[in-house]
């Protein structure tokens, strides 16, 4: 679905030169879900502006949906980009609008949907959201940060996106409440079949899920893993073995240096296996 | 939609994909222009006082040269007789005249005929009052004399000065060349004054546009982000522009029909003691001053916006980051 090669974004402001984006190659599947995490200016966001092509590249090519971004014409674009919804840390709801309108607005800037259409498709999305039918007549000052995040999860969604990009989404919301927007992008990805990309600095959350974590670092790939099992329920000290034999190769290596013995034997392996199976019954819910 | 599509778990009809949404975005616009009252109010005022101006001025050019063709296509001098000639001597002066050579028609109007038509032209009871209260006629015996060849009327209406117990003549080249003038010096004065105010009006037009777009920063993001073509972004500003550019030119359509009628109603009697002509009526100036007024309206909405959203989106870049 997303084809990202060798590409790389600078950006010179003033006299100092930021190497944003540096020869970076990615690849997601259709249908995939992909954390993005990396400190702060590790380009994550610049990443995202280069798929939605508010940013051009200096170098490489990116491919989304079958499209070559760098031969879209520039009157094209509107269309390219009504293939992907963007989720944004703060919100960007309209005030002057209620949840509906505010979710609506999406279809109606763009095409020509019958009202009847429009209502159909916004209770679908508001539904999918997790969004009480009562809450789209709300205004959203009545929202809490959550809820304000749902509709705009919603809004992305409307227009049945091939692409999902949220930048942050729960930067801006209650610790509480972060959980449950991360189940619900995962939940949209594994339900509507959307390629979800989604930025977030909430580590300890990401540990709690299982699946694709792309690291960047200085614009750089800095690591790239599936985890079957969610991180932060591997409990490393009791089964350290199924640890080292369920994390990705890197984070194998370091539960290694960790000190929790040397390489599993065969007949360990085995058990291991057992243990694995049990593990993803029980925690493989989220993923 | 103009590029591939997977019509796999694609709730929405395809058939409807790239039509415009117009009746929305034209509602946006009229939202917006709500929002934005004082800019809906100052640019149609401003573009009201102009399009008056415009109307005026043309209202008046077009009377103007009405009248010029009346009074030059006149080939009919006065002449006036002494007030002290005797009825002998005015007819004597009539068979003179009839004589002349370039003198195709020679009619007596005699001081009575003209006391009456003068008094018919004001209104009742003024001029029984003035008919009352005149100690005499005041006006002399004239000949209304018609000219056969225009070319020689100046010589003709020289030897007719000329002629005995001539009190004067009246004919109206002088003053042919005199409305000309003033109707040329309106012209300009009036056209400067309507270019610099459709030139302030675009300002205003385009300061109005800018500050409903700063209002709608977000929604514009949201627009782009979305999918919607720059045109479609374009339209409710456009909306909001040619509204006010049509507030304004209903009202100065307004305004302009009733001054004109006043001023037939005050000015009609004064002028018609002077020339044969009239004010035009103003049903003929009708469909011109709706056709002007919309074209100004919207060039001014259209230009004012096309030239704001430019400048917007190059200030701004065409680039809505992520990042806010
Ligand atoms: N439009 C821009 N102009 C100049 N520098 C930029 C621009 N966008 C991003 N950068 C720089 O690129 C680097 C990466 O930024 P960003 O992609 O926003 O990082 P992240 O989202 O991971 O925090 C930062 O150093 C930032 O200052
Ligand atoms: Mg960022």
């Amino acid at each position: 679905m997303i084809h990202i090669d060798g590409v790389s974004k600078t950006f010179v402001d003033g006299d100092r030169t930021v190497h944003a984006i540096q020869n970076l190659s990615l690849h997601v599947k259709r249908g995939e879900f992909v954390f993005v995490v990396g400190r702060n200016t590790s380009g994550k966001s610049t990443l995202f502006n280069l798929i939605t092509r508010e940013l051009k590249p200096d170098d490489g090519t990116l491919t989304v949906d079958g499209t070559e971004l760098g031969r879209i014409r520039e009157k094209d674009l509107p269309y390219y980009r009504r293939k992907i919804g963007v989720v944004f840390q703060d919100f960007r709801l309209l005030p002057n609008m209620g949840v509906f309108d505010n979710v609506a607005y999406a279809m109606r800037v763009i095409h020509s949907h019958s009202e009847k259409e429009i209502r159909k498709r916004v209770a679908y999305v508001l539904n999918l959201v997790g969004l009480a039918q009562e809450k789209s007549r709300a205004s959203i000052h009545q929202l809490s940060g959550g809820e304000r995040q749902r509709v705009a999860i919603a809004r992305a969604m409307v227009n049945n996106p091939k692409v999902l990009l949220a930048d942050e989404p729960t930067g801006n919301i209650d610790p509480e409440m972060k959980v449950e927007i991360f189940r619900l992008m995962r939940g949209i990805s594994a339900q509507q079949g959307t390629t979800v990309l989604m930025v977030t600095h909430d580590h300890d959350l990401v540990k709690q899920f299982t699946g694709r974590v792309v690291t960047l670092e200085g614009g750089k790939l800095a690591g790239d893993k599936v985890y079957r099992v969610p991180l932060a329920r591997i409990p490393a000290t009791v089964f350290p073995a199924a640890a080292k034999l369920l994390l990705p190769g890197d984070e194998r290596a370091s539960a290694q240096t960790a000190g929790h013995g040397e390489a599993p034997q065969s007949e360990e392996i085995g058990r291991l296996n057992n243990l694995l199976s049990i593990l993803n019954n029980r925690y493989g819910a989220s993923a | 939609m103009k590029l591939p599509d997977c019509k796999k778990n694609r709730p929405l009809r395809e058939d409807t994909a790239g039509r415009l949404n117009i009746g929305y975005l034209i509602s946006q616009g009229l939202k917006n222009r709500r929002r934005n009252r004082s800019g809906a109010v100052s640019s149609s005022a401003v573009l009201f006082v102009c399009l008056l101006l415009l109307g005026s001025a043309y209202l008046f050019a077009a009377n103007i040269i009405n009248i010029l063709d009346v009074v030059q296509g006149e080939n009919v001098i006065m002449v006036f007789a002494r007030y002290d000639a005797s009825k002998l001597q005015v007819d004597a002066l009539g068979r003179q005249i009839s004589a002349m050579e370039n003198v195709e028609d020679v009619q007596f109007i005699s001081k009575e005929e003209a006391l009456k038509q003068q008094l018919a032209l004001l209104k009742g009871s003024a001029s029984a009052a003035l008919a009352d209260n005149l100690p005499e006629n005041p006006l002399p015996d004239a000949y209304c004399v018609t000219v056969r060849n225009m070319e020689a009327f100046a010589s003709t209406a020289d030897s007719l000065k000329g002629l005995q117990n001539v009190e004067n003549i009246r004919e109206n080249r002088e003053l042919a060349a005199q409305l000309t003038g003033l109707s040329k010096t309106a012209g300009a004065a009036g056209l400067g004054v309507v270019l610099i105010l459709a030139f302030g009006s675009l300002l205003v037009v385009m300061n109005t546009t800018r500050l409903s777009m700063q209002k709608s920063e977000d929604a514009i993001k949201i627009m782009r982000v979305v999918g919607s073509t720059e045109r479609d972004i374009r339209i409710p500003f456009l909306v909001e522009g040619i509204a006010n550019g049509l507030v304004a030119g209903v009202l100065a359509f307004g305004v302009v029909w009733g001054l004109y009628a006043a001023a037939i109603a005050y000015l009609q009697p004064m002028i018609s003691v002077f020339f044969a002509g009239q004010f035009l009526p103003f049903g003929r100036f009708v469909l011109p001053l709706i056709g002007a007024y919309l074209l100004v309206g919207l060039a001014t909405g259209v230009l004012g916006c096309r030239f704001s959203v430019r400048n917007y989106f190059r200030e701004k870049g065409k680039v809505v980051e992520i990042v806010p």
